[in-house]
């Protein structure tokens, strides 16, 4: 057993360093309250991961969400593997149903939302041991661990600011502008966004187009964000193609109302803050009265005593108190 | 009106350290270096405030942003934002006001050093009551509490005024010694001893451990021909103040009078071992004129500043001012509420989740809500904030790629502050987060461009010195800002390709 110890001492990014630093090759178990993840590295690299919550394969839940697979091609996959030594995705491959990068992606996914949530774990225990765990449940995978620990802590950083913004999932995206290289351009719009924007039809919620990208929750969110923010889309409750039409309309209205409102707002504000307040303009703004007098004081007393010619060294000047 | 040069006349016989012993000098002098030190930090506190608001009005639009949506147009966050700044321009609030709101608003977003920087606004704010009270003290000093009349009469410029005001005062205040005391000094002069007497046993009965009261009455005594009490009074003095050269001067006096030459010898030794020099003086005054056979001591400077200090009514006219100008719309004696009430809420603001506030990663310029701190408590991202506790950098794509943004976002923020910093030094290092060197240049160029503006005179000395010294203060205060243009120049807040 090489390396063992609690999450309180030493944080997930810190371990992942060292097996990276070390270049490292074994087993990371890592505990905590809820479940047990087990990853396994390659000199430093790592090459697969699993969950001890993992009953089935997660990449087939995540495609029958996607609607990538249908339930009954899976379950007759299933059965041929029970039977036969070739696992379902291969056999799905075979068959012509599934592509083998949506496999990937798939694992990707599942990969990535594993450390998302691994990272920002704040108890349980750790333990590093040689050899291979049981790679029968494992997603095999090959990522460079300081990226992830990088793209995962931008994940981690960037996440309260997409928050704020998410609108409710269960909305429908609509097209308003079209995707044009220049806006692309100016407001940094990715692969990933495109592919969510490819995807939109009016119909689909945000929470299926999602799904369907195969893109992290937080990579589809966040393209949403973008997106709605480049004003190339709106989110509307699932609704007909009238009724989208008047609530355009309708949020166009209410929008200039809006935009109106803050500056009459500010207007009223500012008229109100006058009206009650008593704002220090004038001559007097930076100089009080009473001092400019009490000043004025010193310097007659100074001219008066100047022009009787009194200075303290002057002991028999006639100016005696007498 | 003519003007005198009084320190030409004066000059044979004062030198020019005892001008500022003095006491109108030296309040006057105390007065406008003391003006010049609130001015300087009153003006300060501005300038960071103001300085702070430029490093983090992006952060409250970032933030009123996510808050309002995106829908609102920016022209009208920003107003908006520029609004909240400005409240206080509506009421009657002095610059401090602004100061406190700023402070107040941009809590949860300064960091560690600049929360420091409030602590020290909160204290300013505890103690203002006393230092407009100090300071107002400065601008009343020729007003209360007969000082100005104490000091005419005692070094022989009292005017018949003067005198009236003294007695009239002291039938007012019949526990004030010190002017019984002045009285006692014009009765004597005039050859009233035995009235001068009868006024010392009154102060002495206010203030018994008074030595100085005990040498003038000696010299009372001493017109009223009644050496032994004299004598009496004087070794009264010297027991209380064994070191002062004057009590056993004017005891020899009396010795010699009386032809004790023995005793009148043995004082004038006494005296010459604490001052020989002052006991020439004295010997020779007496040898030019018989006047000068006693000598009376004056009122000590820190005596009459302590006077000055006094509650009066004038004084708490100028003091109530002086509170107005820098803060205003509440009243002075609510200063250690205000500033107590003032703590109280940044603590509770304190309490706000920081995820709330938008932070700028202090590496690579990127806003951010959750993040870290570095080692010198600025704000980082979670991403820079592992680059620079790693151990081992080993340069991969994704790392690689963020090093670049660190480097693109120094070289824009080393130009971008520092323009800041030649637009006013001090701004620009507070906004690159070297708070310490930002206060430092704040604080000069605050006290440079006081010294340009005021020519370091606030008050004036009732009694003129004849000296101007305003065309070179001003000349060094548009030195001390050259140097920290210079310095600005040649030492940005961010050196580049560091």
């Amino acid at each position: 057993m090489a390396l063992l110890g609690t999450l309180k001492g030493f944080g997930v990014t810190d371990i992942f360093q060292l097996i990276s630093q070390q270049i490292k090759t074994g087993t990371l178990v890592l505990t905590s309250p809820k479940y047990k993840i087990s990853i396994l590295f390659q000199e430093g690299i790592i090459k697969g991961v699993t969950n001890d919550n993992w009953a089935t394969d997660p990449r087939a839940k995540v495609l029958l969400n996607s609607g990538l697979i249908g339930e009954k091609e899976y379950k007759a996959a299933l059965d041929i593997q029970k039977k036969g030594s070739s696992k379902w995705e291969d056999i799905l491959i075979s068959q012509g149903k599934l592509e083998k990068t949506l496999l990937d992606k798939a694992a990707n996914i599942i990969i990535k939302e594993i450390f998302l949530d691994i990272f920002q774990w704040k108890e349980g225990s750790y333990r590093f041991e040689d050899g291979d765990p049981d790679t029968e449940a494992m997603l095999s995978c090959h990522i460079v661990t300081e990226n992830l620990i990088l793209d995962t802590l931008r994940i981690i950083d960037e996440w309260p600011l997409i928050k704020q913004k998410i609108p409710p999932v269960d909305y429908c995206p609509v097209v308003i502008t079209p995707i044009t290289e220049e806006i692309a351009k100016k407001n940094s719009i990715t692969a990933e966004d495109a592919h969510i924007f490819d995807l939109i039809d009016g119909k689909k919620t945000i929470e299926t187009i999602i799904r369907e990208s195969l893109e992290t929750s937080f990579d589809g969110l966040s393209a949403f964000v973008k997106l709605i923010d480049a004003s190339l889309i709106e989110v509307f409750p699932k609704e007909t193609k009238e009724q989208i039409d008047a609530s355009i309309t309708r949020q166009a209205f209410w929008k200039r109302i809006k935009n109106a409102s803050v500056y009459i707002l500010l207007a009223i504000c500012i008229a109100g803050l006058i009206t009650i307040g008593h704002p220090r303009v004038g001559p007097n703004m930076f100089f009080n009265p009473v001092i400019k007098e009490y000043i004025k004081t010193q310097k007659d007393l100074a001219t008066l005593y100047t022009t009787q010619r009194i200075r303290p060294s002057n002991s028999n000047a006639n100016n005696h108190a007498h | 009106m003519a003007t005198i040069s009084i320190l030409a006349n004066m000059v044979p016989t004062i030198p020019l350290k005892d001008i500022l012993s003095s006491w109108p000098y030296l309040s006057t002098l105390l007065g406008n270096i003391y003006f010049f030190v609130i001015l300087t930090a009153t003006l300060s506190f501005f300038i960071i405030g103001v300085s702070l608001i430029i490093k983090y009005a992006p952060h409250i639009l970032n933030d009123l942003k996510n808050l309002i949506g995106t829908e609102i147009p920016e022209i009208g966050i920003k107003l908006w934002v520029a609004f909240i700044f400005l409240i206080p321009i509506f009421f009657d609030m002095g610059p401090l006001w602004f100061v406190l709101w700023w402070f107040i608003v941009l809590w949860g977003y300064v960091n560690r050093s600049e929360k420091k920087i409030t602590f020290v606004f909160i204290f300013f704010i505890f103690i203002s009551s006393w230092i407009a009270h100090i300071g107002g003290s400065f601008l009343t000093m020729t007003q209360t509490h007969v000082n100005k009349e104490i000091f005419m009469i005692e070094n022989h410029m009292g005017s018949i005024k003067d005198v009236l005001s003294v007695a009239s005062w002291i039938q007012k205040h019949p526990d004030d010694a010190e002017p019984i005391n002045t009285q006692a000094i014009v009765e004597k002069r005039k050859g009233n001893y035995i009235s001068a007497i009868q006024l010392l046993s009154r102060a002495l009965d206010l203030e018994p451990n008074n030595s100085r009261f005990y040498n003038h009455l000696g010299i009372a005594f001493s017109g009223a021909l009644k050496d032994r009490e004299a004598i009496g009074a004087f070794k009264e003095a010297i027991a209380i103040a064994p070191d002062n050269m004057i009590y056993h001067y004017n005891l020899s006096r009396v010795y010699q009078g009386m032809y004790n030459l023995y005793d009148a010898e043995k004082e004038i030794k006494l005296a010459s071992n604490i001052d020989p020099s002052r006991l020439k003086e004295f010997l020779d005054k007496e040898g030019k004129d018989i006047n000068h056979r006693f000598i009376e001591e004056g009122t000590p400077v820190i005596r009459l500043l302590y006077r000055q200090l006094k509650l009066s009514n004038d004084l708490d006219m100028a003091s109530d001012a002086l509170w107005d100008i820098g803060f205003g719309s509440i009243d002075r004696s609510m200063a250690i509420w205000l500033s107590l009430i003032y703590a109280m809420i940044l603590l509770i603001l304190d309490y706000m989740p920081k995820e709330r506030f938008t932070k700028r990663c202090s590496r690579c310029g990127s806003l951010y809500y959750v993040g870290s701190l570095s080692k010198k408590g600025h704000p980082m991202c979670l991403q820079c904030h592992w680059l620079s506790t790693k151990s081992k950098k080993q340069p991969d794509y994704i790392m690689l790629n963020k090093i670049e943004k660190v480097k693109q976002h120094r070289t824009y923020y080393s130009s971008d502050t520092a323009t800041l910093e030649m637009i006013l030094p001090g701004m620009g290092s507070i906004v690159a987060n070297n708070t310490l060197k930002g206060i430092y240049r704040v604080c000069v160029i605050s006290a440079g461009l006081i010294m340009i503006i005021t020519g370091g005179q606030f008050i004036f000395s009732f009694i003129p010195t004849g000296i101007d010294l305003r065309s070179i203060i001003r000349f060094g205060g548009i030195l001390m800002i050259g140097c920290v243009y210079l310095s600005a120049y040649k030492i940005p807040p961010i050196k580049q390709g560091v």
